[in-house]
C-alpha cells in the first residue's frame, strides 16, 4: 500500500508527537530535563535535609557534590560550617577560605571563617574575619552575635556583654541573643542575670524550647542553693 | 612616649571653631556631644546610647577656647603654606578623633561636606569601606567630597599594607591629585608606619625609608629613584623617632599587636613582592589558581539560608539543654577535652618549610609543628618555637576550659602536660643546630652579595634574613660550645 500526501503528513505528525511524549517522559523519570542549575539546587537541598538528622552523611553528601561540581560557592559555605560543627577545623578552614577567596563581598563567608578561627582558638584572626563581616553588613546581628562569642571564648566577659547588650538596645527580644546572654552570664557565675535574661525568653510567645527552659532555670537555681550551702559549710567549719 | 598621640593633645587643647570628639569630662560635655550628634549628624537617642556602651565614656565634643600645644593642627597649616598657595580647602570646621567611632556613612559624609579633619583613621576597620559608599555615590559629588577631605591616617591600627591600600584607592580618584593635604598627609604617614617597626637594626631602617619613601613619591608626584631619599628632612627625622617611640610604648596595645602582625608579613615576603607594595598594591593572601566560585542563584542563596537557621536552632536547643551544667560548652569540643586524658599527641619538625630551601644537611630547624590531637585541640597544628609552644599550649588550655573544672580534672590536666614536655625535650635533644662557620659564611655572603644563599633564607628578604642568621648564629655558638 502506497502512502498518500495526507496520509504521509499524518503520519509524521502522530510521529513527532509521540517522539515528544517519549523524551518528555524520560527526562522527568531521569530527572535530566532541570537546567544544571535545577539539579545542583536539588541536590544541595538534599544534602541539607541530611544535614537534620545526621551531619556526617551530610557532610558526605556535600563532599560528593563539591567533586561533581567544584564551582558552586554555597557547597564550600554549608561544608565548611559542617566541618567546624564536626571539630574538622582545619577542613574547615580550608573550605571556608576557598569560599571567601572567590566570594569577596560574601559576609557570610567572613562570619563562618569567624567561628572557625574563634573555636581554633585564633581569636585576632577570628576579630578580623568578623570585622571584614561587619565592614560589609554593619547591621547584621548575627556578626555582633560572633564578635561577642569571640570575646567571650577568649574569656573577655565585659566585651562580649557589651556586644550582647547592643544588639538587645535594638533588638530586644533576639532569641539566639538571649541565650547566648544567659549562658554568658553563667560562665561569669552571675546566676541571677543569667536567670532574669532567660526570664525574658519566657516571655516570648514563639520561643519554642519553653519546658526545656524552664527546667534549666531550675537547674541553674539548685545549682546556686548548692553553692550557697557550700560556703556556709564552709564558713561554719572555719576556725575562729 | 605614651599620651603624645592626637587624643592627648585634643584633650589638652580647645579651638573655638573645631569640635572634637573625645572623652566626656562631665556631664554638660557629654550634653553638648549629644546635641552635636543628634542635631549635626542626626543620631537617634538610642544610637547616641550605643555608642556609650560601645566605649563607655568615650565621647567628648568640646566648642571652647584656642589651640595651644596641638602639633597635628599646626602640621595641617604647615601643610597648607607649603602646598605653593593652591590650597582647595578651607581649615576644618570639626575635628573628629577616632574616626572608627564615627562608622555611619552620614557622619562621614557630614564632614566632607563640611571639610573636617580624621584622626586616627582606623582604615583597618572601617574607613575605606566609608570612603567607597561615599566615591561610589556620584560623579562629581564623590570629586568634591573628596577635594574636601582632609585626612591624618596616625593610628597604631593604621599599617603600610592598609596605607598603600588607601593610596591605591584614592590616587585612581582624579581629584585627588589636586588635594596636598590628602597628599602629604598620607607622604607622612607613610614614611612613618613603614619606618616604626625597623627599630634596631640601621640597614632596615634605610632599606624601608627608602621604599616608603620612593612609593610615596611615584604615588603622588610621579617621580621614582631612591633619591627621594634626601626630601626627608629633620623634623620629619624627629617625626619618625617620635612615632617610633610611641608604637613601642603600645606594644601591649591590641592595634600595635595587629599591626605588628602585619608588618611581620611584609618582613616575610621575598623582594618581587615587595616591588608590589612599592607600586601602591596591597598583597592578598589569595593562592594561585585558586577556585573562581560561580554568583549564587536566589535558590541557592535561600538553601544557605535555610541550612543556618537549622544550625542555628539546634545551637540553642543545645544551649539550653546544658543550662546549669558546670561549665558552659561554649562550642562542641569544650566537654570532651578531659574525656580522653591519653590522647595522641604528635610533634614533628616543620620540615616542610624546609624542604623547598635546598639542601638540609642533616639541620633540624628550630622551629617545630605541634600536633596534639586531644580533642581539644583536634586537628590543630601548632607552628611554635620549641618548649614555649607547649606552655602556651597548655596555658591556652588552662585559660580556655580549665575555669571552673574540679581539682581532679586539673591535676589530670597537668600530668599530661608533664609528659608533653617531656616528649619535646627529646625532640630538642635531636635538633642540631649548623655550625657558626657555616652561619657566619652566609650573613656574609648577605652582606657582600645582598642576597641570601641557598642553604638559608631562599627567597626571604634581607634584612629578616640577616637578622635571623644572627639569632642562629649565638643559638649556634652557644650549641657547640658544649
Amino acid at each position: 500500500m502506497r502512502f498518500g500526501k495526507n496520509n504521509r503528513k499524518k503520519f509524521f505528525g502522530q510521529m513527532n508527537l509521540c517522539l515528544l511524549l517519549f523524551i518528555l517522559l524520560s527526562c522527568v523519570g531521569a530527572g535530566s530535563c532541570q537546567t544544571e542549575e535545577q539539579r545542583y539546587e536539588t541536590q544541595l537541598k538534599k544534602c541539607i535535609e541530611k544535614d537534620q538528622n545526621n551531619k556526617e552523611e551530610s557532610v558526605k553528601c556535600l563532599e560528593d557534590l563539591r567533586k561533581s561540581d567544584p564551582d558552586r560557592g554555597s557547597t564550600y559555605l554549608i561544608l565548611a560550617r559542617n566541618y567546624r560543627e564536626l571539630g574538622k577545623l582545619n577542613e574547615a578552614e580550608e573550605t571556608v577560605n576557598t569560599f571567601v577567596n572567590s566570594n569577596k563581598t560574601d559576609a557570610s563567608g567572613y562570619e563562618t571563617k569567624c567561628e572557625i578561627l574563634r573555636d581554633k582558638g585564633n581569636f585576632q584572626d577570628a576579630l578580623l574575619a568578623c570585622d571584614k563581616a561587619m565592614s560589609l553588613e554593619p547591621d547584621e546581628i548575627r556578626h555582633k552575635q560572633t564578635i561577642a562569642s569571640v570575646y567571650a571564648a577568649q574569656d573577655d566577659f565585659a566585651r562580649a556583654e557589651n556586644w550582647y547588650l547592643i544588639i538587645l538596645k535594638t533588638n530586644p527580644n533576639d532569641q539566639n541573643t538571649l541565650v547566648a546572654l544567659g549562658r554568658l552570664y553563667e560562665k561569669m557565675n552571675e546566676p541571677d542575670k543569667a536567670i532574669e535574661t532567660y526570664k525574658k525568653l519566657l516571655k516570648l510567645d514563639n520561643f519554642e524550647f519553653k519546658d526545656k527552659l524552664q527546667e534549666g532555670i531550675k537547674r541553674l537555681k539548685d545549682k546556686k542553693e548548692a553553692q550557697i550551702k557550700e560556703e556556709k559549710n564552709k564558713a561554719n567549719q572555719k576556725p575562729n | 612616649m605614651a599620651g603624645k598621640g592626637t587624643s592627648t593633645r585634643l584633650a589638652n587643647s580647645d579651638q573655638e571653631t573645631v569640635f572634637w570628639v573625645k572623652k566626656p569630662a562631665s556631664n554638660s560635655s557629654r550634653e553638648i556631644r549629644d546635641a552635636i550628634l543628634r542635631d549635626l549628624f542626626g543620631y537617634t537617642e538610642a544610637e547616641i546610647t550605643d555608642f556609650d556602651v560601645k566605649k563607655p565614656g568615650y565621647f567628648y565634643v568640646s566648642d571652647s577656647t584656642k589651640p595651644k600645644d596641638w602639633a597635628s593642627f599646626e602640621n595641617v597649616k604647615n601643610w597648607k603654606s607649603n602646598a605653593n598657595g593652591e590650597v582647595p580647602i578651607s581649615m576644618p570646621q570639626y575635628l573628629i578623633d577616632d574616626i572608627n567611632l564615627f562608622r555611619e556613612q552620614r557622619a562621614l559624609s557630614e564632614i566632607l561636606k563640611t571639610g573636617g579633619l580624621i584622626t586616627d583613621a582606623e582604615i583597618r576597620n572601617n574607613f575605606m569601606r566609608d570612603l567607597e559608599h561615599i566615591f561610589n555615590s556620584s560623579g562629581q559629588k564623590r570629586i568634591d567630597a573628596l577635594n574636601n577631605l582632609m585626612v591624618t591616617i596616625e593610628g597604631a591600627g593604621t599599617s603600610r599594607p592598609q596605607i598603600y591600600q588607601a593610596l591605591r584607592f584614592l590616587t585612581n580618584e582624579s581629584g585627588y591629585k589636586n588635594n596636598p593635604f590628602l597628599m602629604v598627609a598620607f607622604a607622612r604617614t607613610t614614611i612613618y608606619n613603614s619606618f616604626a617597626p625597623s627599630i634596631g637594626s640601621s640597614q632596615v631602617d634605610q632599606l624601608q625609608l627608602s621604599n616608603a619613601v620612593r612609593a610615596t613619591n611615584e604615588s603622588l608626584y610621579g617621580v621614582s629613584g631612591k633619591n627621594s631619599l634626601t626630601k626627608i628632612n629633620k623634623s620629619e627625622a624627629a617625626m619618625i623617632n617620635y612615632w617610633i617611640g610611641d608604637l613601642y610604648s603600645k606594644s601591649k596595645d591590641e592595634n600595635q599587636a595587629i599591626h605588628r602582625r602585619w608588618i611581620k608579613r611584609y618582613l616575610e615576603i621575598s623582594d618581587e613582592e615587595r616591588n608590589l607594595y612599592n607600586e601602591g598594591d596591597i598583597i592578598e593572601e589569595v593562592p594561585s589558581g585558586a577556585t573562581v566560585l560561580k554568583t549564587p542563584s536566589v535558590t541557592e542563596m535561600q538553601l544557605r539560608e535555610q541550612q543556618r537557621k537549622w544550625a542555628e536552632r539546634q545551637k540553642m536547643e543545645r544551649d539550653i539543654n546544658s543550662i546549669g551544667s558546670p561549665i558552659p560548652p561554649s562550642d562542641p569540643r569544650s566537654d570532651e577535652f578531659f574525656q580522653k586524658p591519653t590522647d595522641k599527641i604528635e610533634i614533628k619538625d616543620s620540615l616542610v618549610r624546609q624542604k623547598n630551601r635546598g639542601n638540609q644537611k642533616g639541620y633540624v630547624p628550630k622551629y617545630k609543628t605541634v600536633s596534639v590531637s586531644t580533642p581539644i585541640f583536634r586537628e590543630a597544628n601548632i607552628r611554635a618555637n620549641g618548649m614555649g609552644a607547649v606552655i602556651y599550649i597548655l596555658t591556652e588550655v588552662l585559660r580556655y576550659k580549665g575555669a571552673g573544672r574540679r581539682m581532679t580534672e586539673i591535676a589530670d590536666y597537668y600530668n599530661k602536660r608533664n609528659w608533653l614536655l617531656n616528649q619535646l625535650e627529646k625532640e630538642q635533644r635531636r635538633a642540631v643546630p649548623p655550625k657558626p662557620e657555616k652561619i657566619r659564611q652566609a650573613i656574609t655572603d648577605v652582606r657582600k652579595y645582598g642576597r641570601t644563599t641557598a642553604d638559608f633564607f631562599v627567597k626571604k628578604n634581607i634584612p629578616t634574613a640577616l637578622r635571623e642568621l644572627e639569632e642562629m648564629l649565638e643559638e649556634s655558638y652557644a650549641f657547640w660550645k658544649k
